[in-house]
């Protein structure tokens, strides 16, 4: 990483009500990178995406992208600037079509950028070209998540939040999502990548956070982390 | 498919001798669940003996979670049968199943976060009492004024090492405190089988260490089943171990024979290292 | 139906007489249609703000009402200049205009601030609008009803099509209101406004992280919605005329038809709006036209049990907010606040021997009053504030207690004791009733079959008698004249006829019977406290602060909650019956919705989950009546612009003032709002 980065949190606390979750994270997301956030459940990695977006307000601590202060801007303000949030659960309209759903995110989205048109993501994604007047509900898993991800390139944002992209897919479909990330970051797009499966974090990120209890315990390289059998262990929960 | 349990198959790995004489105190036939086109858990068969110590492991995924939910009745099943110390349960209330004896801690810490240490374990304790009460009693006795109750409670909190703070909100505890409150709540619930989803979760190796030997010191008597990432941690700990796997079942044995099984290595660490 | 057609058929001497009979469908047809219109018109403004906000919209009617007053206004204005005709053109243009603005100014400025809390504060909010709108109309229109607005002659007088003679305002309304739905529908369905209101009605936090501000489409969505109420209400002002009432007429069968469509869909709206319409107009005021009003709440109630998301809804996720109960307020340590609930009742019990020499009588009669609407208030509070079972309906269980008491009274013996043990037995039972159909819905849907369940014992009262062909309840006059004696089997006391003497102080009719109402209520808050600290309430406590986890301890909760339902049942119905023992009549007005309405408006203002604030919020309601009542009729304005600013401002209620007063204190300077737990953030979900 060079220069400023693009994202960056500094000793950010967070959480919901008198309950603390996040305490002093702090990281930085270059342009163009992928960075991981990995942690065991209820570790507070979606709490810290959505303090990102904005969803929860922190109480303490800063976040800044491309050098403004962010902090505790809502979610609407935080998309319009370019940052798109890919919730766990996917969250597609389930009773929109899929041509809706694309059409939504390109009303949103990043006022200063123009995202991709909604052919060429239909062109990107095969599978939802011949499903564009199909409710969002009947799409499979795995085309809900490629539905998510075509939502985020037509918004035009420039920097992406997935959470849990790979949640509950057969493995093959997996893989299908971790191509459509690498192509993501292929068009210069940064991804901030939230996953409980280390082994899809470890292959697809140039950078590894590993959260334990809401705080930044570790962070580093993916050869680093794959060589690091203790963290693997008691913050990870996965042995070599 | 290696090692599916069955009454009449001998499992993969050593079936020792006093097994097939044991009264099988927990047992699922098929158990299935489907959520819309995805199998979370995928024809289970389960035979657990009376004082076992089971584990369920697996990767992420692979409905270890969701098999708890269906044996403590929080979902309902798809296909397939659950039986419980002689009796089917499978259409069985969550509450009904606990009053049988089946009792269950959460991933997730769920506690009365609001109310005192004391009371938390009271309740629990209440609810093996229930029947207890009379009409009248119920609705009018002050909740302090029953023995057995008190005495249990008393008991409970002296074993979970929380006597001490008894009358502080059940919030203020530390991380490890409220685990141990909660293993106390099931405890005092006196269950036959408990299920433990994780309890060490997001527990220092000290912690963790201290919270397993507080399940087998306090329920030492009961069968246990343990859903648990740390494998080395389950291998000293049960007595048998069952590997899922994308919901099934995909070894079933003592945990040497688990460690030398194929299998399961593939599944573990399967896609870690091309 | 099937009866009637038979029937004629059988009657019918020729092609000539099914002509008629076919010409009678046919108007009858049209009749129930036309109804029908203006409940869509209604109903899809009610369903789709609350598909997209999940706001319950009791003042709905209100703007409704408002719609056709202010068309008065506009014909009013514009007649000597245009004539009637264009005028009521102009009216149906500008006046839902300026309704749709009302509509957009409330949403801005009172809803918006309480998105995230539990939707029964949207519910209490607009309840407390229902109060003020009411009451502004009757400032500037006054009470009287008007006369049908004049129309265009294009649309007024029959006209004759295939043999039939036909009402063209019947017409017109069929054709513009179908044109105007039509227009809607295309609107959601076809626009980008459309899309994204669809978008969000499904799932509102998505839609801000796409960087779309949802929050100035609610505002237009409420404003659409007022709009279409408001238009629905001139046209029918064009036909029957303008009273302040029409808004509280309209309300009630627009949510049986949000309900039956489905919460949240406009499809289900149109649809439901037209059957309710024709089933009601065309069939069931012609040949059941004994039951036709319960009819409607029966079908509710099924639709609710069966599928609580209507024909055409989908299931609200359970999302918003806790209810904000005043437990922990500050309102002075435990010890203290049991000195002073001690001083109170002493100085309560001191008081009517003062009555007729320090202050009227009349005062008296009032406490009474006060008294027993504290006891009601006391039994919501059990099963609201400590449950977090919103009844709308509890206005059924006060009712049942007069109504059974009186009919007893009236019919079987004049014995209080009796009639009170009846009224109590069956309270429980009908409660027992009630919580079994209703606990195992949640949310608004309780809500909605609650107030089913109090509508339709409500209608019932008043068709009773002419189903059963003799006098029961008296229909919709009431029983009156209702006298009792304290005893049994003829041996007991009347109040009237003794007088106790204190020193030098008399004590006689009302004035004793205060001291049974203090009675009441004194051991009503002794009993509920009690069993909130007995093994029954011990659970419920546990089920409110987290109901898995008491699920998995072995309670059931929903036996928990009808139980709790139970005894609040009974001590409702205890005030009911109460009240009749006093003042010696029932009315159907007795049963009247808004009686539940106001009961929530006490437990609020005083702070509920408490036991204590109730009582409080029903002295605080009826001093504020009290006190207003000297300088203006129309109090209600005042009482309830205080309610809502407490919605707003003070939702724990009064009893949460001194924490409140403090916190302002400490915080003054820092400009931190109070957090507020928020729908869109459900710390569950974390991970």
């Amino acid at each position: 990483m060079s220069a400023d980065p693009m994202l960056s949190l500094s000793h950010v606390d967070a959480g919901y009500g008198e309950t603390g979750i996040l305490t002093d994270v702090s990281l930085d997301v270059g342009e163009g990178e992928v960075v991981s956030l990995v942690g065991r459940n209820g570790a507070g990695k979606t709490t810290t995406l959505r303090s990102i977006v904005g969803i929860v307000e922190p109480t303490a601590g800063s976040i800044e992208y491309r050098g403004d202060a962010i902090t505790g801007l809502d979610a609407v303000d935080t998309a319009k600037r370019g940052i798109a949030l890919v919730p766990e659960e996917r969250r597609i309209f389930p009773e929109l079509t899929v041509r809706e759903n694309l059409e939504l995110a390109a009303y949103g989205g990043a006022t200063d950028a123009d995202g991709l048109s909604i052919d060429a993501v239909l062109d990107t994604f095969e599978n939802l070209a011949d499903r564009t007047d199909n409710d969002g509900a009947s799409l499979s898993g795995g085309e809900q998540q490629m539905l998510t991800i075509g939502r985020a390139l037509v918004s035009g944002a420039d920097c992406i939040l997935l959470d849990e992209p790979t949640e509950g897919l057969a493995p093959y479909i997996v893989q299908d999502v971790m191509n459509a990330v690498r192509d993501l970051n292929e068009r210069g797009i940064t991804v901030l990548l939230v996953e409980q499966n280390v082994h899809v974090a470890l292959e697809l990120a140039d950078r590894n956070y590993v959260l334990d209890r809401g705080e930044i315990v570790w962070e580093g390289g993916s050869s680093e982390l794959e060589a690091d059998e203790d963290v693997l262990d008691r913050y990870l929960g996965v042995s070599l | 498919m290696a090692g599916t349990e069955s009454s009449t198959e001998p499992e993969s790995g050593a079936a020792t001798e006093s097994e097939s004489r044991a009264e099988r105190i927990l047992q699922t036939d098929g158990l299935t669940k489907r959520f819309g086109a995805f199998t979370a858990v995928d024809d289970v068969d389960l035979s657990i003996e009376r004082g076992e110590f089971r584990s369920i492991i697996g990767p992420n995924g692979a409905g270890k979670t969701t098999l708890f939910n269906l044996l403590s009745g929080a979902l309902p099943v798809s296909e397939g049968s659950i039986r419980f110390d002689g009796t089917d349960i499978t259409d069985l209330s969550p509450q009904k199943r606990v009053h049988q004896g089946l009792g269950r801690s959460f991933q997730i810490l769920n506690i009365f976060e609001e109310l005192t240490v004391r009371e938390n374990v009271r309740l629990a304790a209440q609810s093996v009492h229930r029947d207890d009460y009379g009409f009248f009693e119920s609705l009018f006795k002050p909740t302090d004024r029953h023995e057995p109750i008190n005495a249990r409670t008393d008991d409970v909190l002296e074993r979970i090492d929380l006597a001490s703070v008894d009358e502080e909100e059940a919030a203020a505890l530390d991380y490890g405190g409220k685990r141990r409150l909660e293993i106390g709540m099931v405890l005092a619930t006196d269950p036959k089988v408990v299920l433990f989803d994780e309890p060490t979760a997001g527990m220092s190796i000290e912690e963790t260490e201290a919270t397993i030997d507080l399940i087998e010191d306090v329920l030492a008597d009961q069968t246990l089943l343990l859903i648990e990432h740390d494998i080395e941690l389950v291998m000293d700990l049960s007595d048998r171990i069952t590997v899922l796997n994308q919901g099934e079942v995909i070894a079933s044995g003592p945990p040497d024979a688990i460690a030398a099984d194929q299998a399961v290595q593939d599944a573990y660490l399967g896609g870690m290292v091309e | 139906m099937v009866a009637g057609t038979s029937h004629l058929l059988v009657e019918g001497l020729g092609p000539a007489f099914l002509d008629g009979a076919l010409a009678i469908w046919i108007e009858r047809l049209l009749n129930g249609l036309t109804v029908g219109v203006g409940y869509v018109l209604v109903a899809a403004g009610l369903s789709v703000i609350f598909g997209v906000m999940h706001v319950i919209n009791f003042a709905h009617g209100e703007l409704y009402a408002l719609g056709a007053f202010f068309a008065l206004a506009v014909v009013g204005t514009l007649t000597p200049i245009f004539g009637g005709g264009i005028a009521f053109v102009a009216a149906l243009l500008i006046a839902p205009l300026l309704v749709g603005l009302v509509g957009m100014a409330m949403e801005r400025f009172t809803i918006q601030p309480l998105y995230g809390r539990n939707p029964l504060y949207h519910i209490l909010l607009t309840f407390g609008f229902v109060i003020v709108i009411t009451d502004l109309i009757k400032i500037i229109w006054g009470t009287a009803n008007r006369p049908p607005i004049p129309r265009p002659d294009v649309i007024t007088g029959p006209i004759s099509i295939l043999g039939t003679t036909v009402n063209t305002y019947s017409l017109f309304t069929l054709a513009f209101g179908g044109v105007l739905t039509v227009c809607v529908w295309a609107l959601l369905e076809h626009t980008r406004f459309g899309l994204i209101v669809r978008a969000g009605s499904q799932d509102r936090q998505m839609i801000k992280n796409l960087g779309i501000d949802i929050d100035h489409y609610y505002s237009l969505v409420f404003g659409l919605g007022a709009a279409l109420a408001a238009i629905a209400g001139i046209i029918l002002a064009g036909e029957r005329g303008v009273s302040p009432g029409m808004g509280g007429n309209i309300i009630i069968p627009a949510f049986v038809i949000v309900v039956l469509g489905g919460l949240g869909s406009f499809k289900g709206a149109a649809i439901g709006g037209l059957f309710v319409g024709v089933l009601e107009e065309s069939i069931l005021k012609v040949f059941f036209s004994e039951i036709a009003g319960m009819v409607i709440f029966f079908l509710m109630i099924g639709v609710l049990m069966v599928r609580p998301q209507g024909l055409f809804g989908t299931e609200l996720e359970e999302g918003g907010g806790e209810l904000l109960t005043g437990r922990g307020g500050g309102f002075l340590a435990d010890g203290t606040r049991f000195k002073l609930g001690l001083a109170m009742v002493a100085l309560l019990a001191v008081l009517p021997l003062l009555a007729g020499s320090v202050f009227s009588t009349y005062y008296v009669t009032l406490l009474v009053r006060i008294l027993l609407w504290a006891l009601f208030a006391l039994s919501l509070d059990f099963v609201m504030g400590y449950t977090g079972l919103v009844s709308l309906g509890h206005v059924l269980f006060w009712g049942l207690g007069a109504y059974v008491t009186s009919v007893v009274l009236v019919h079987a013996t004049a014995s209080a004791f009796v009639a009170l043990a009846i009224a109590l037995a069956l309270g429980a039972l009908v409660a027992w009733v009630v919580g079994y159909f209703s606990i195992r819905v949640h949310g608004v849907y309780f809500a909605m079959i609650t107030l089913a369940f109090a509508e339709l014992f409500y209608r019932l009262v008043q068709d009773v008698d002419a189903a059963l062909g003799w006098e029961l309840t008296g229909g919709s006059d009431g029983l009156f004249g209702i006298s009792s004696y304290y005893g049994i089997g003829g041996v007991g006391i009347e109040l009237d006829e003794i007088a106790l003497f204190v020193g030098p102080f008399s004590l006689t009719g009302t004035e004793l019977f205060f001291y049974i109402a203090l009675g009441a209520l004194v051991a009503a808050f002794l009993i509920t406290r009690r069993m909130l600290q007995s093994p029954f309430g011990s659970v419920l406590v546990a089920i409110r602060e987290n109901e898995e986890r008491a699920r998995f301890l072995g309670y059931d909760p929903t036996v928990y909650k009808r139980r709790a339902f139970v005894v609040s049942g009974v001590f409702a119905t205890l005030a009911g019956s109460l009240f009749v023992f006093e003042q010696g009549f029932v009315t159907p007005g007795s049963v009247h919705w808004l009686k539940s309405g106001e009961l929530i408006v006490m437990v609020l203002l005083g702070g509920m989950g408490t036991l204590f604030g109730p009582i409080l919020g029903a002295f605080a309601f009826f001093g504020l009546e009290e006190a207003l009542i000297e300088y203006t009729d129309r109090w209600q304005l005042v009482l309830g612009t205080i309610f809502i600013l407490f919605v707003i401002f003070l939702p724990r209620g009064l009893v949460s003032l001194p924490e409140k007063l403090a916190s302002l204190v400490s915080e003054r300077g820092s400009n931190e709002p109070e957090p507020e737990p928020t729908a869109d953030i459900r710390p569950g979900e974390d991970d």
